[in-house]
């Protein structure tokens, strides 16, 4: 199964190269080999799987993570990747002549062999965690599609929009993955059913559930995030139609239902999907009644169908089960021909407005054909498989009388949608904007092979699908079944209401010119896109703004902040933790140390409101040698005449470069010297607060009490700091002396240079 | 005394000496920095052969330093460590560092600084990360640091005939000479409350000691001063200036070995108390650090027009995630922030590497929008650049993606599950301003306008790079195996 998956990246890798040197028929007649041979050797596989044990597979990546390609097919694998390789086949063929007249197709076939790759990989792992790097990947390649026609700024807005919400969505399924890894300590599915108790009781359960249905949501887009998929019909057709309804948007459904069985044991699982699902049926079906676009009434309709799917999971009850299986495969052979039936009818009339199309049946039988069972089976009439999905359905949800008239509504307006895309533009009087005829052959072979599996399910569906659905159940519930799939139920409730709901439906259709033309208030919040907007836009703004106000370049503001943050950390630290209360002031200072300290505050003051540079430097220089004189006060002559010859230096040297400076050019407003002021006093303050709270606190340090022992004794000298420098610590006063030497050297070199340029 | 004082000193000089082979590469690059000053002073062709020896030397190195990995000890009075992470951060220094020389080779040619003195500016910067990582000291921390930063702020100003680079090199020294002054200060106030700067005991004993408020200020002076070196939000205003300011290949080996380096100091200052209660008190410290970086650098990068600006903002947004592993404070956080810092590195050569190709001689060619339609035109460059995109994003499976995977892992088995759920989102923000880049360059309007000369150096270093980025992403579990086994 490895081997298929790859073999899908390669020939992806290859297409391009394949392209250069065929044109878009052969390339695309070359490349549908791959799917075709992988679903020939599943269905090879077959056998095996349904029989009752899943064929496994294993391949180490990062053991020692857990994270391991592994494989699995059981009948819900089975399904969706027999569906993903044989409809990829059909698209492949339809794409070879649709795509005629594209640019870059080499890009095209590339993108949508890695799509069909990334997709088998995400139905066939058992394992999250590669299972959740495929599904990044089909998000990925779905971006990619979507912008094929990255020319139109629409095109490129729907493939971000599509990214942004599934990429979203994808990465909150990694943070439930990692949660549900956190309390289970393994990423393999199957071992999840150890964990059913720890699932059903962990609190960080519920943000795992939480997080991953997200995923599934956004992935298969559900309300409210399904916005995407019908802004996802920018791209080419058979994209649509083998991504936006067959395959990816399903990989939600396809996760739910995988997971299901060791997940509905937390209560929340069913009830969040059951609702979402009951939600997006009938607000997306009610959405698609204003459509004047084949593509798009096909997108609200698949949104709508896979809001059933969802909650077919959600009511995990028996019959449901079942019927998920029966109506995934269903939806996936009707819709898919119907997307494709609708691209072809773009391509021949250059129009997808049901409204301006019709009676196209005589030019394009084979087309037609194809269309109008398809449309029957979505309509869910006699013998269509559709119509034993739609039984099924009506069966799964009798129970309970807001379920049964929401689905009931649902259906009715699905019976719309159907007439509306699929007979709608071939039957009646002929309405065409242009000239038309039948499409290449490539391209009603698909929609062909595609209905008349629609047919041949419905008429024999226990040969066909029996053995899948009841595996497929089992995948579901972890249970067997012996539950026979049958066309022919006889007459009950269940058939009345599909009647009812065909009469309704016809009804609407018969009622579309009104319907299309009722005034409806366009609210712009209640829609969720309208959200994302203003969420996509708001970032932006965000993001401009600070640069504008806080990334303003200057360096003032820079000290600023970051004085206020490194100060304001420790200075919380100091209040709350009472390190004010070790501060002692200590005796008053005699008379000598007051007359230094105005000294210095009045330097001080004079600095900051000097207007040169010369004032400032020499008034530094002042403070400096203050300060000398207190360390003489305080009996430290020895640092005194170091600070001495440090100021003298420093004062010298400003001078120097200050002298080829010119004069302050701005002085800054009032309002930002009061600013800083108050900025700088406060940290000063702070500063001198921890610095007396710091002596009053008996600072260990072996060094001192070394060196006080010792300097007498190993030395003969009293004065320890000497002794320290020249006797202790000789070799660094050494290493000191030399740097000090050639940073001489290096100030002579630059005068040296120095000259040279005044010259 | 203590003659038994004197004895042990010497017989710890006596076996250091003896364990020459150990530390063998630190001595080797300050050699190399001494023959390169020789070389640059005396013979006329130092800039053709300065490149290669150094490339050479720091390959030697990495080499070397991947060969002695398991050769573990601590020599000089309890000062310098050898073996384990020391060396893997050693590899991730010199081997990024040749890469580095390999985009500089053309690019210092081109942009009028082809001077033999950035080989050994890039040399000194290089051997003050090495100090780092062996540093078992704060003051041999604070000394790598002082060497590398010295070095950095003469490479951001080392195109002294344009004003930005001035600036960059103004702004960059002023601030962080201020931040290392906030270090030093923690690193006093942590002296006189713990009696001792052993890395091992530093910390443990701050906690330990009655009265230990001066201490934990202390330890909250050195973490805002790492911030700052690092670019953690709010910390973080010097990076978008100085990387854009900087000349291209100066900022990439600050932007990566330069984050790695202060990570390094990071990590092994905090790895002996990993676990412990005395972490306890600064993890909400490191976790709002790591939330704003992630959130802002994320955000802000959106709006960015500049494609330096733009990896600034984005390098922001990394160091938060990175400061995730760190608050979560377990061994995988650990490994994973080591993992993050050499995928992280990698990704980020590659893509200056591109963006020095990319620019003009006159600084020109820098803005995202230049980017457009690369892809047609340098089919090559433009998937490279992607490559890097996809694995900064954090796509799998490239590098970016499991650096990320451990971090958050970390931060769920710390019950940090909120902060790892924050840095998912922020990856989902990132993921934007990154693609954006493969969307122009793939599907933007119009003709690509730049015309690169695309040489043979610079296309070796990003190459590797991108196949590093390839390797770890693929076969993450033979590095982390590395890791975890110190």
């Amino acid at each position: 199964m490895l081997v298929s998956v790859l073999a899908g990246f390669a020939s992806g890798a290859l297409a391009p190269l394949i392209r250069k040197y065929f044109s878009v028929q052969v390339t695309g007649l070359i490349l549908a080999i791959i799917p075709a041979s992988i679903f020939i050797y599943l269905s090879s596989l077959a056998g095996t799987a349904l029989s009752g044990t899943p064929v496994i597979e294993k391949v180490n990546w990062v053991p020692a993570l857990g994270i391991n390609f592994e494989f699995y097919l059981d009948g819900l694998s089975l399904m969706m990747s027999m569906l993903i390789s044989g409809i990829g086949t059909l698209i492949f063929l339809y794409s070879s002549s649709y795509l005629a007249k594209y640019e870059d197709t080499g890009k095209f076939f590339a993108y949508l062999s890695m799509f069909m790759a990334a997709m088998l990989g995400v139905v066939l792992s058992s394992n999250l965690m590669t299972l959740f790097i495929f599904w990044e990947l089909t998000s990925l390649t779905s971006f990619l599609l979507i912008g094929f026609k990255h020319k139109y700024e629409k095109s490129r807005y729907s493939a971000l929009q599509a990214l942004l919400v599934t990429g979203t969505g994808g990465i909150a399924f990694l943070a439930g993955i990692l949660i549900l890894y956190s309390i289970t300590g393994t990423y393999s599915i199957p071992e999840l059913a150890g964990f059913k108790d720890v699932i059903a009781r962990d609190e960080l359960a519920i943000p795992a559930v939480i997080l991953i249905l997200l995923g599934a949501f956004t992935k298969s887009a559900q309300f409210p995030f399904h916005f995407w998929l019908p802004n996802a019909m920018e791209a080419p057709t058979p994209v649509s139609a083998y991504l936006h309804s067959a395959t990816m948007v399903k990989a939600g459904i396809f996760l739910m239902a995988r997971l299901n069985p060791y997940l509905s044991a937390n209560f929340v699982w069913s009830e969040v999907i059951t609702y979402t699902g009951l939600v997006t049926m009938i607000f997306a079906a009610l959405i698609s009644l204003k459509q004047n676009d084949l593509k798009k009434i096909l997108a609200y309709t698949t949104v709508s169908v896979l809001g059933i799917l969802t909650f077919l999971i959600g009511l995990n009850s028996d019959y449901s089960l079942k019927t998920l299986g029966v109506f995934l495969l269903a939806h996936s052979l009707y819709k898919a021909a119907l997307f494709l039936t609708s691209g072809s009818v773009d391509y021949a009339t250059g129009s997808r407005d049901p409204f301006k199309l019709g009676g196209l049946l005589k030019k394009m039988p084979a087309t037609g054909t194809a269309a109008l069972i398809s449309a029957v089976s979505m309509i869910g009439i006699l013998p269509a498989f559709g119509f034993i999905a739609k039984e099924m359905f009506y069966t799964s949800v009798t129970f309970n009388n807001l379920f049964m008239t929401t689905g009931f509504l649902t259906a009715v307006i699905l019976t719309y949608a159907a007439l509306m895309a699929g007979v709608k533009p071939f039957l009646g009087k002929f309405q065409s904007p242009k000239e038309t005829s039948e499409t290449p052959v490539l391209m009603w072979i698909g929609p062909g092979v595609l209905a008349t599996l629609s047919l041949l399910f419905g008429l024999f569906p226990e040969i066909f699908a029996g053995g899948l659905i009841r595996d497929n159940y089992k995948a579901l519930s972890g249970l067997s079944t012996s539950y026979i799939l049958k066309l022919w139920h006889g007459v009950n409730f269940e058939l009345i209401l599909s009647l009812i709901t065909i009469l309704c439906g016809i009804g609407l259709y018969l009622l579309r010119n009104k319907i299309f033309n009722m005034k409806i208030p366009d609210i712009k919040f209640i829609k969720p896109s309208f959200y994302y907007d203003v969420l996509f836009n708001g970032v932006l703004t965000v993001s401009k703004l600070q640069t504008k106000f806080l990334q303003n370049g200057s360096l003032r503001y820079y000290f600023v902040i970051i004085i206020l943050f490194s100060l304001g950390l420790p200075a919380f630290v100091f209040f709350t933790g009472e390190g004010y209360k070790n501060v002692y002031l200590g005796e008053i200072p005699g008379i000598y140390e007051i007359v230094l300290g105005i000294i210095v505050l009045i330097s001080v003051i004079v600095a900051v409101s000097a207007k040169s540079r010369f004032l400032v430097i020499a008034i530094l220089g002042v403070i400096g040698y203050m300060i000398s004189l207190l360390y003489i006060l305080l009996g430290a002559p020895d640092l005194a005449m170091t600070q001495f010859a440090v100021e003298t230096l420093t004062v010298v040297l400003f001078v120097l470069v200050i002298y080829k400076l010119p004069k302050f050019l701005t002085i800054s407003a009032v309002k930002h010297r009061i600013r800083d002021s108050l900025i700088a006093i406060s940290s000063g303050v702070f500063i001198t607060l921890l610095m007396i709270s710091v002596y009053s606190v008996e600072m260990k340090s072996e060094m001192k009490e070394y060196f006080g022992d010792n300097s007498y004794i190993l030395a003969n000298g009293r004065n320890i700091v000497n002794v320290i420098l020249v006797d202790f610590r000789a070799l660094d006063t050494l290493g000191e002396i030399t740097v000090l030497g050639i940073a001489a050297a290096g100030v002579f070199g630059l005068m040296k240079v120095l000259k040279k340029d005044s010259k | 005394m203590d003659s038994t004082a004197i004895n042990n000193f010497n017989s710890d000089l006596a076996v250091s000496l003896s364990a020459f082979w150990s530390y063998f590469p630190i001595v080797f690059l300050a050699g190399v920095i001494l023959i390169s000053i020789a070389i640059e002073m005396y013979s006329k062709s130092s800039k053709k052969i300065l490149p290669w020896f150094t490339v050479t030397a720091l390959l030697a190195c990495a080499y070397y330093s991947l060969l002695t990995v398991t050769d573990t000890g601590v020599y000089f009075s309890g000062m310098f460590a050898t073996g384990g992470l020391t060396n893997i951060f050693n590899f991730i220094f010199t081997f990024g560092g040749a890469i580095v020389v390999l985009l500089s080779v053309d690019y210092i040619k081109k942009s009028g600084i082809y001077y033999g003195e950035f080989y050994i500016l890039l040399q000194s910067a290089v051997l003050g990360m090495m100090m780092i990582a062996g540093a078992k000291d704060m003051i041999m921390i604070f000394i790598g640091l002082e060497q590398m930063s010295i070095t950095f702020y003469v490479m951001a100003g080392l195109n002294r005939k344009r004003a930005s680079s001035n600036e960059a090199a103004l702004k960059y020294f002023l601030l962080g000479a201020f931040a290392t002054g906030f270090i030093v200060y923690g690193i006093g106030l942590m002296y006189g409350t713990a009696g001792t700067l052993n890395i091992d005991f530093v910390f443990s004993n701050i906690f330990a000691a009655e009265k230990n408020l001066p201490g934990i200020i202390g330890i909250l002076l050195f973490l805002v001063g790492f911030s700052f070196k690092i670019g953690a939000v709010p910390f973080h205003m010097w990076v978008p200036d100085v990387y854009q300011g900087a000349p291209t290949s100066s900022t990439a080996l600050m932007a990566t070995g330069g984050k790695v380096a202060a990570f390094t100091a990071l990590i092994l200052a905090f790895r002996p108390v990993l676990g412990t209660e005395t972490l306890a008190v600064i993890t909400p410290v490191l976790a709002v650090f790591a939330l704003l970086s992630m959130f802002y650098g994320s955000i802000v990068a959106i709006a960015q027009t500049d494609i330096k600006r733009m990896l600034a903002y984005s390098s922001i947004a990394n160091a938060g995630y990175m400061l995730i592993g760190l608050a979560a404070g377990n061994d995988y956080g650990i490994e994973g922030v080591v993992y993050y810092l050499a995928a992280y590195s990698f990704m980020n050569l590659g893509a200056f590497g591109i963006v020095a190709l990319i620019e003009s001689a006159d600084e020109k060619n820098l803005l995202i929008s230049d980017y457009n339609g690369l892809g047609t035109k340098y089919p090559v460059l433009a998937a490279l650049l992607s490559l890097f995109m996809f694995a900064l994003s954090g796509i799998p499976p490239f590098a970016g993606f499991f650096g990320k995977y451990y971090i958050f892992i970390a931060a769920i088995e710390s019950n940090l599950t909120w902060l790892a759920i924050a840095g998912v989102i922020a990856s989902v923000i990132s993921v934007y301003f990154y693609l954006r880049i493969v969307v122009l360059m793939y599907f933007g309007k119009g003709e690509s306008q730049v015309t690169p000369e695309i040489t043979n150096a610079s296309l070796i270093g990003i190459v590797i790079s991108a196949l590093l980025v390839i390797v770890m992403g693929v076969f993450p579990g033979s590095v982390i195996n590395l890791i975890s086994n110190f």
